[in-house]
């Protein structure tokens, strides 16, 4: 009977680990979305995504029941002109971290419902390999200091 | 045997003629110089990384667009005020938004300055109707000011200025995005360009430069 109990729980925590999988080794850091002016077309997101496994981990897709869809985008300046292209994916080197971060990569959320200030919204991401991962966004204003600068939560 | 074409001395009739004709010339020059000498301006206001005073500011050109209220946005709107003036687009998901909230956090900085307007002029009158501004500029602050117009008259606007904008080679469909200047226009009460403020992020920083801008004035 105990090695039953102890087949099952091992079964269980195996299932477990299968389903974590590579999204356990994706850390998820400051994560925003700003608010959505009236009648805006799209809002951006922004996050610290720090991946601690061993191997590079590629996002190829995200949705949100908050949008029409999630885009990857990148802005590029150059000589003072603003250019936003179209990524296919994002990708987190090993033991390292991307920032989607204002006036860079960014998250674009497309069609958006009307998001308010303190409101979470859920993203799931799309894994290379399939496999999915979900994670929830704050809403913030633009302009705040919280939303302006990511590293204002960890000053005193 | 024709004859020498080039005799070795000038008539005499012809040689006092000659200083005649030279010291125009040398009096014009320097005139000239001296002009010239006196037309190099004062050194520019330094007032920090990223802002360029003009050292003399640039009338605006004649142009005619409409505000987010339906009223005519054109020069003169700027007399008699101090404006920030930024182009963009509302679709813009990143670096608009993120201006007009640096716009915001400035008018809390700049709140004791009465005759400090700021304008948000969208190049993209294509989808930004005039509806569509008076919903999006007012979010960021009730005083905000949105304006566009025909394609014609935002270039009379924009290429007098240096501000650049267009669509997007990459991308199609109605959902295309703009290429465009991230520069933040400072606009004097004489309506001329003073200043630009190349990277706009820090409103700190753009406040203390503005009123520093402000306090030295500019060239009348």
């Amino acid at each position: 009977m105990k090695h039953v109990r102890t087949a099952v729980i091992g079964t269980a925590f195996c299932l477990l680990c299968a389903t974590a999988g590579f999204a356990g080794e994706l850390d998820f850091h400051d994560f925003w979305v700003a608010e959505t002016p009236p009648s805006a077309m799209a809002t951006a997101g922004f996050v610290r995504i720090a991946n601690t496994g061993d191997a590079e981990a590629t996002i190829t897709a995200a949705e949100s029941s908050a949008c029409k869809r999630v885009e990857f985008h990148r802005t590029e300046t150059t000589d003072g002109i603003a250019r936003m292209t179209r990524q296919k994916r994002l990708t987190i080197p090993a033991g390292g971290e991307l920032e989607l971060a204002p006036g860079g990569t960014h998250l674009m959320l497309v069609g958006p419902a009307a998001l308010h200030a303190g409101e979470r919204v859920s993203i799931t991401f799309e894994l290379e390999d399939g496999e999915k991962l979900t994670r929830e966004a704050e809403v913030r204003v633009r302009g705040s200091r919280s939303a302006d600068d990511p590293h204002a939560h960890h000053r005193p | 045997m024709p004859p020498d074409p080039t005799p070795a001395t000038l008539p005499t009739s012809v040689r006092w003629v000659v200083p005649l004709l030279v010291l125009p010339i040398v009096a014009a020059a320097a005139w000239f110089a001296v002009a010239m000498l006196r037309a190099i301006p004062p050194p520019a206001l330094d007032v920090g990384p990223g802002v360029t005073v003009l050292r003399a500011p640039l009338p605006l050109p004649d142009f005619t667009l409409s505000d987010h209220h339906g009223r005519v946005f054109d020069a003169a709107r700027f007399d008699d005020h101090w404006s920030f003036v930024f182009f963009g687009y509302t679709y813009c998901p990143d670096v608009c938004p993120a201006t007009l909230g640096t716009f915001r956090a400035v008018a809390e900085r700049l709140q004791d300055e009465p005759d400090l307007q700021y304008v948000f002029v969208s190049v993209d009158p294509e989808r930004d109707t005039l509806e569509r501004l008076a919903e999006f500029v007012p979010y960021f602050h009730p005083d905000f000011i949105g304006a566009t117009g025909s394609p014609e008259e935002i270039a009379n606007f924009t290429s007098a200025i240096g501000v650049y904008h267009r669509k997007s080679k990459d991308s199609t469909g109605p959902d295309y995005l703009m290429d465009h200047s991230i520069s933040v226009m400072l606009i004097d009460p004489e309506r001329r360009l003073a200043a630009i403020f190349s990277a706009p992020k820090d409103p700190d920083a753009i406040a203390t430069a503005f009123r520093k801008i402000r306090e030295h004035g500019t060239a009348p």
